[in-house]
């Protein structure tokens, strides 16, 4: 039995440290603040675009391009590899993603007008998403890829709280 | 034997600690008579008489739900207009906490830039029609007067949903002031709970995408489907009325004892003879004037919320607020009196009526603390039942463009300021019908500023400014 100089010190011990550790961690597994990704075919920017994390499942696809521009927006989910064997499950209970496909999941298309924007919504769910859009016109065609991923706050919030206090018996006799 | 001095002190210290605290916590979760006095009849008394029916009036222009980067607007139509009237009381009971006292608000003052972050997170923003004089506000909740001088006009206010801090944006002082105010007990976060529990449209800002040609009032919704919005039949609140009942009870005599003249254009103009009288037009716009003079008070004497209060009950007295009606403008007068000025709207979206060239669609003007001229045009509003499909506002903005264009102005000399769907009246021989159209507030280089409206099922302009 643990007395209670020795159990008054670790619960310090596991306050200071939830306290400090979980502004940490939210900070290490930080989310994009905004909701919307934006394409510019206005400018010469990157083709794929670093990968982001949102809080939210409504994105909103949105950018610039020139007048009468076609643009085709393609939404694919990540499907993990199947399970082959209870062994290899033993193995690793992370996904590996560089065996699994880019699934098609669906499309939209509009044509830029006089304001140069185009916005289009998105839904995501949990897993990875990755998101193409093509820009036609007399130019000729360009196309920029994003891969985004759906985390939720709250999930992630309990998740962190179980894992660090989950073991700990407050149960003080 | 210092060892144990130490001890005693340090124990001693502790105990007199938790007794603070204790008492805090009791004072928190006061229970009358036995940690705190009973409340004093006097100021229980005071609160009744704060006069809450003018604040009904006090109602956003936009009520945009921020959400971890997601944007949408909440209306008050039908469907969320419950949440809508909660999420305004929430502000109403922020305000009402703030005028009460300034020594116990601790606040910062930010510069207004960092809106676009505070936006980037889980809050609400009520953004007022109109920049509020904070003396006006205070005294319309019932404060005769405030300490908060540093703040010139509310502009909007901002309540977090998941922390206490609230926002009070002064554009004219260029001012963000935040507030942790611990005091006031919250139920945003519940409140946010809900709206999630509702499909919603998310919003971007487009002076995030393009800063010259878009103001950041620039606020439209991404459609995945089609948005559809009702058709909507009206009749003026004259119709099947006696307008001789309606004549007499604004200038107070017996009906057989008006005077009145009928005009060509069917107006209808009565006199009680001596100080009041009023026109009555066919298409339902009633004014009405009285050239009684008042009893002449004392400059101290009638504060704002007064003068509201007077026009409440005048318009309450003659036909009445239609429903989801709101302060638009007061403007003081030379005279201490004001003018006031009323909107309403329909599911949430306002009415605009441009045949008449009204704009605010009452009006009231007080000087020596009665009544001296009221002007309405109130139409009560039908569904027909049917839906109309309301266009991508950006097809809008495009169609704007296009006609700038053929009018040889030059694109990159227009600021496009706000843009909003409204219902708008349209007055035929035989009826008078409300379609749903886009307004785009549009300023040019040179300053001159208005609105273009457009249909909003098929796009075609029915209103330009120039």
């Amino acid at each position: 039995m643990v007395n209670n100089k020795g159990f008054v010190k670790i619960l310090i011990i596991v306050l200071v440290l939830s306290m400090i550790i979980l502004p940490l961690i939210s900070a290490v597994v930080s989310a994009d603040d905004d909701n919307k990704i934006v394409f510019n075919f206005l400018e010469d920017t990157e083709d794929i675009l670093e990968p982001k994390i949102f809080y939210n499942k409504d994105i909103t696809i949105t950018g610039r391009a020139l007048e009468n521009t076609t643009i085709n927006i393609n939404k694919y989910w990540y499907r993990l590899p199947r399970k082959k064997s209870i062994i290899s499950k033993e193995k690793s209970q992370e996904p590996d993603y560089d065996l699994g496909k880019w699934i098609f999941s669906c499309g939209f298309s509009e044509i830029v007008g006089a304001s140069q924007i185009f916005i289009v919504p998105v839904r995501i769910n949990m897993g990875k998403y990755k998101i193409e859009v093509t820009a036609i016109n007399n130019n000729g065609e360009i196309t920029k890829e994003i891969v985004v991923e759906y985390n939720d706050k709250e999930q992630i919030n309990k998740e962190f709280r179980t894992r660090i206090f989950g073991d700990l018996d407050l149960n003080i006799e | 034997m210092k060892l144990e001095k130490l001890k005693t002190t340090i124990l001693i210290l502790l105990v007199l600690v938790s007794i603070v605290l204790t008492t805090r916590i009791w004072l928190d979760i006061s229970i009358e008579g036995i940690f705190i006095m009973p409340k004093d009849n006097v100021i229980k008394e005071e609160k009744k008489d704060v006069e809450f029916d003018s604040l009904a009036f006090i109602k956003p222009e936009k009520m945009i739900i921020n959400n971890n980067g997601k944007h949408t607007l909440l209306f008050n139509d039908s469907e969320k207009g419950a949440l809508y009237n909660r999420i305004l009381e929430e502000g109403m009971a922020f305000l009402g906490n703030l005028f009460s006292s300034k020594e116990s608000m601790s606040y910062d003052i930010l510069p207004i830039e960092n809106l676009n972050k505070i936006r980037q997170g889980s809050n609400v923003e009520i953004i007022l029609p109109f920049s509020f004089d904070v003396d006006i506000l205070a005294s319309i909740l019932g404060f005769d007067k405030t300490d908060w001088i540093d703040i010139k006009g509310v502009d909007s206010i901002i309540m977090s949903f998941d922390s206490n801090l609230h926002y009070i944006l002064d554009k004219k002082e260029g001012s963000l002031y935040e507030f942790n105010p611990i005091d006031l007990k919250s139920n945003m976060k519940f409140l946010l709970d809900m709206i999630n529990k509702f499909e919603t449209y998310s919003y971007v800002f487009l002076n995030e995408l393009d800063s010259e040609k878009f103001s950041d009032d620039v606020f439209i919704p991404a459609y995945s489907s089609s948005f559809k919005l009702p058709r909507v039949s009206v009749t003026s609140e004259i119709q099947d009325k006696d307008l001789k009942d309606i004549a007499a009870s604004f200038l107070n005599i017996e009906a057989g004892s008006l005077r009145s003249i009928v005009e060509p254009n069917g107006t209808v103009i009565y006199s009680d003879g001596s100080e009041k009288g009023m026109k009555i037009n066919k298409d339902g716009l009633i004014e009405y004037v009285s050239y009684t003079s008042g009893i002449i008070l004392k400059k101290s004497i009638l504060s704002i919320n007064d003068l509201v209060d007077i026009a409440t009950g005048f318009i309450e007295d003659h036909l009445g607020f239609p429903y989801d009606t709101y302060i638009s403008s007061i403007e003081k007068t030379d005279n201490d009196g004001c003018i006031i000025k009323y909107n309403y709207r329909y599911e949430g979206l306002p009415i605009i009526n441009d045949n008449l060239g009204l704009k605010d669609l009452v009006e009231i003007e007080i000087a020596e603390g009665k009544v001296k001229k009221y002007k309405r045009l109130i139409r009560h509003i039908k569904e027909t039942g049917e839906l109309k499909d309301i266009k991508n506002p950006l097809s809008i903005i495009d169609i704007l463009y296009k006609r700038l264009h053929d009018k040889n102005m030059n694109l990159d000399e227009i600021k496009i300021m706000d843009a909003y769907l409204a219902y708008m009246e349209f007055d035929t021989e035989k009826d008078i019908f409300m379609l749903p159209v886009w307004v785009l507030d549009v300023i040019t280089y040179e300053g001159n500023r208005g609105k273009y409206i457009m249909n909003a099922e098929t796009g075609v302009i029915l209103s330009e400014p120039y």
